[in-house]
């Protein structure tokens, strides 16, 4: 059965595809869909198994899954093949004593219609009340089918059923074959016998009733009232027939009851249990979870932004370094790219120090006139900068400028946080700047913090 | 490929370059570059929709020597005519030399083409070291934008805003961090404006990201509805010989059992963050470990997400009638609702006696191996409630957090104020569903239930976000 393979082969790649990335299926499935015409559409199922799978994708595999079915499909066959034959040779069991009773044999019939019919039902209903058992037996027998695929389990009822069916109509048509063999080795002896008091001609109705099916073209397997009414019989009373050739005709009868309430019923309804398995498997590939995200993936486009690829790295963790010392006291403060406040030279270095600007928006030629200015000024030098910009390449310049100018008297660099009052930044903004002058690898220069009250000279 | 819209995001150091293109990129690894400088060389990012290129996004390393170089481009010019001519000389004449390495960088794309996304912090003052750099990239001609982000609390962008507006024709606000995902789509249509052939492709990529959100969303209804499906419905099993000490294996089941759901639980969120593009969350989520005293049988998470004994009762009272229901249509009402009324007197009464009690062990018959104890599945309808309330909560966070973000995720805490924003038809479906989980994933019915419920509790629960 395609489809059901189909579904078994997409359930299992789909509880496969549960662990993968969801952005490489996406990928994956609209590169199909886009390649190959695969929608997701169930016409387009076996092409993209077979475009996921590739070689993997083994046709007997499902005929794996479905091992244990199978061998029960099998066992019930044999099993009910041997039981039809054992039951009809019970029911025609003759010792020349007593007649075949056909009222068992049409007891019997009715039984396997009814049978046949309750199992139609159970499959419909979906009770199972053999899970249990098959589950346990399963389990002992084919441990690897003693949890089958969820998929699997929801199909149980009409697999049941095909395989019930399938049983019957094996027993069915052993029963048949042995009656007509029995009839043709044997000289059976049939006739009719209840305890109820029924008279010959109901009987007749009632046989007439049950050929109403081939009464029409074969009237010749529809008993007559006469045979009916010489074939009755009492288990106590005259047991020797007045016409023994005459109670063989019941033979036709009989066989065509078999076959009409027994063979073709279990035809019938095991054409129904496939057709009902068939549906199922469609419902459930068409409601299938996998089958609505993989129609999504192949209809919806592949958007890629380069989300996972990024380059970035953590830098390394100063938590723990100490916090600079003081900024020695000289006489010139430098302003970086208007940093700090003019007044702070004064305030920080006294009267006579000198406040001076580079960087920002001012010439190259300024810094140099700064530097020229410092050179001048002699004794260590503060370089205030905005402690939240980070340190650039223009500020590098300018130190490495400054060291070479300034002979090498300290060069002291303080960056400074936003908020007032001032202060040097917190542990993971000055960390830059720290790693900014270890960068630099010029003599004395270092990074200050603010300088005490009342240090200057 | 040169007909592709190219925007270099060019800037100062440190200005929240990488964090745009982080957001607008979807990738949460370009964020984690936190030393300034470090950036030495233009990422590129394309935005690809099945292998078509719509648009990149090119980050650059920031200025370094703005002030040089704009000194050289000034002693070589003659006229403005030749300013852009002057820039790629100046990337011709400095290529290869380490001093002016990260200017030849940033200024390549543009001169190859690329448009021009300026972005400065307005959240620091404004600083006159930014001109050197704004003058470069006009001489560049090439048409640009400037954005203002704001990497800190303090805002200066009236500063800045009147700064850039003499050297930008568009000047924008955008919060890389906090910005919801309309604006990101906003920002994006905002670059199609810079030329003219660049509207098209800027519109489709914006209308592709909106449908890959609207999908995003839809499966997260179904990772939870399937995570929520096997949390409820799970059993832990274990083999007890004749004589076992039953106190100790309820104990060893129900920490087995626990344990499995927290880690579904994680697993979910893994996959959540997995969905919207957050690779390095869940790193960060296990480093500065965020959860610690919010365990999922904590009493806190009891307290944060589960429901009250009344509301239990109301809506098991709605969901029991539902079923009762049935039996009085099947019965061509001459039952005269009776059906639904003791159905919903079951369904309530049986909401309010489980809620609370997790624990459900059970013995299996006496067999020659011994007995098969069984704990779960769950009964206790709160469970559901604090499993899903969570859930929603993180993907709620997840969906609307950009991937500049760098801050730990943190919960908020709801009781079930939630739960009214849903519809009484909905409060009972979702409550029917949470007591009657699939009992596997082939089980269509019930699963279809749960995430129908899901999804209604999807809107709820960011209708309630919304409005708080």
């Amino acid at each position: 059965m395609r489809n059901l393979s189909l579904l078994l082969d997409f359930d299992e790649q789909y509880r496969r595809d549960r662990q993968q990335d969801r952005r490489f299926l996406h990928r994956r499935d609209r590169h199909l869909a886009t390649s190959q015409d695969i929608d997701g559409s169930r016409g387009s199922l076996a092409n993209w198994l077979d475009a996921v799978c590739g070689h993997d994708r083994d046709p007997a595999r499902a005929g794996e899954r479905l091992r244990g079915w199978r061998w029960m499909r099998v066992l019930f066959v044999v099993g009910g093949s041997v039981l039809g034959a054992a039951t009809m040779l019970g029911l025609l069991y003759y010792d020349g004593g007593r007649r075949i009773n056909v009222t068992l044999i049409i007891g019997v019939a009715l039984l396997q219609l009814l049978l046949a019919l309750l199992t139609t039902a159970q499959a419909w209903i979906g009770w199972q009340p053999w899970h249990g058992v098959f589950r346990s037996l399963g389990g002992r027998w084919l441990p690897e089918h003693a949890e089958p695929q969820p998929v699997l389990r929801t199909l149980a009822a009409p697999l049941a059923a095909r395989i019930a069916q399938s049983g019957g109509l094996a027993f069915g048509i052993a029963a048949l074959i042995v009656l007509l063999s029995q009839v043709v080795i044997h000289d059976l002896a049939f006739g009719w016998s209840t305890t109820l008091q029924a008279s010959a001609p109901a009987y007749h109705d009632l046989t007439n009733a049950l050929a109403r099916p081939w009464r029409g073209w074969m009237p010749s397997a529809v008993p007559s009232l006469a045979l009916v009414e010489q074939s009755r019989y009492f288990r106590v009373g005259a047991t020797v027939a007045t016409n023994p050739e005459l109670l063989g005709i019941w033979w036709r009868f009989i066989a065509m009851l078999w076959l009409f309430y027994v063979i073709v019923p279990r035809v019938m309804l095991l054409a129904l249990a496939r057709a009902q398995l068939a549906w199922r498997v469609r419902q459930q590939l068409a409601v299938h979870p996998g089958r609505a995200a993989l129609r999504e993936r192949c209809t919806t486009p592949w958007i890629d932004s380069g989300g996972g690829s990024g380059t970035g790295t953590l830098p390394p963790d100063d938590s723990g370094t100490l916090a600079p010392a003081p900024a020695t006291p000289g006489r010139v403060l430098i302003r970086w790219a208007d940093a700090g406040d003019p007044g702070l030279a004064r305030q920080w270095l006294g009267a006579a120090a000198l406040s001076l600007e580079a960087g920002g928006s001012a010439s190259l030629d300024a810094d140099g006139a700064v530097l020229e200015q410092a050179r001048a000024m002699g004794g260590p030098v503060i370089i205030l900068a905005r402690g939240w910009e980070p340190p650039t390449g223009e500020l590098a310049d300018f130190i490495t400028h400054a060291r070479r100018r300034l002979d090498l008297v300290p060069i002291q660099l303080l960056p400074l946080a936003p908020e007032l009052p001032l202060m040097l930044p917190a542990a993971p903004a000055l960390a830059p700047w720290r790693r900014f002058i270890e960068r630099l690898q010029q003599p004395n220069v270092v990074i200050a913090n603010i300088p005490n009250e009342g240090g200057a000279p | 490929m040169n007909d592709v819209p190219r925007f270099a995001v060019v800037g100062h150091p440190n200005k929240g370059k990488s964090s745009i293109v982080a957001t607008l990129a979807q990738n949460d690894g370009i964020a984690i570059a936190l030393e300034p400088g470090t950036t030495r060389n233009s990422d590129v990012y394309p935005l690809r929709v099945d292998g078509v290129t719509l648009y990149e996004l090119i980050d650059t390393p920031g200025f370094q020597r703005p002030r040089q170089a704009l000194a050289w481009m000034q002693a070589q010019s003659r006229a403005a005519s030749d300013h852009p001519d002057t820039v790629r000389a100046f990337v011709l004449q400095h290529a290869g030399e380490a001093r002016f390495h990260d200017e030849c960088e940033l200024l390549q794309p543009i001169i190859d083409g690329a448009g021009i996304l300026y972005v400065v912090d307005g959240s620091v003052p404004y600083s006159s070291e930014n001109e050197a750099e704004m003058e470069i990239l006009r001489w560049t001609g090439r048409p640009s934008l400037a954005l203002i982000n704001h990497i800190g609390d303090h805002d200066h962008s009236a500063a800045w805003e009147a700064a850039l507006g003499q050297y930008f024709r568009i000047v924008r606000q955008f919060n890389a961090v906090q910005a919801p995902f309309e604006e990101h789509l906003g920002l994006l249509r905002g670059f199609g404006e810079l030329a003219p052939g660049w509207r098209e492709p800027l519109e489709r990529a914006v209308r592709y990201l909106r449908e890959q959100r609207d999908q995003r969303d839809r499966a997260s209804v179904t990772l939870i509805a399937s995570a929520i499906g096997d949390m409820l419905g799970h059993v832990e099993t274990l083999s007890l010989r004749e004589g076992a000490d039953r106190t100790a294996a309820t104990q060893t089941l129900r920490e087995r059992w626990r344990d499995w759901q927290r880690q579904r639980e994680q697993r979910l969120r893994h996959d959540i963050e997995k969905l919207y593009q957050h690779n390095r969350l869940h790193r960060l989520e296990m480093e500065l470990a965020w959860e610690a005293g919010d365990d999922l049988f904590s009493e806190r998470a009891r307290h944060a997400w589960g429901v009250s004994r009344t509301y239990l009762g109301v809506v098991g009272f709605g969901a029991g009638a539902l079923g009762g229901v049935g039996i009085d249509a099947l019965a061509v009402g001459h039952t005269l609702g009776a059906g639904a009324l003791i159905g919903g007197i079951l369904g309530a009464t049986g909401s309010v006696y489980y809620a609370g009690k997790l624990d459900r062990f059970r013995l299996g018959p006496l067999t020659a191996g011994g007995r098969q104890a069984r704990f779960g599945p769950v009964h206790d309808p709160q469970f559901g409630y604090v499993v899903l309330g969570r859930a929603l909560e993180h993907a709620w966070r997840v969906a609307r957090r950009n991937h500049a973000g760098r801050d730990p995720l943190t919960f908020g805490d709801s009781n079930d104020r939630w739960l009214q924003h849903l519809t009484r038809r909905d409060g009972v479906a979702l409550q029917k569903a949470l007591l009657t989980p699939p009992r596997d994933v082939a089980d269509t019915r019930r699963r279809m239930a749960l995430e129908d419920s899901i999804g209604h509790a999807t809107v709820a629960f960011a209708a309630w976000r919304d409005a708080h």
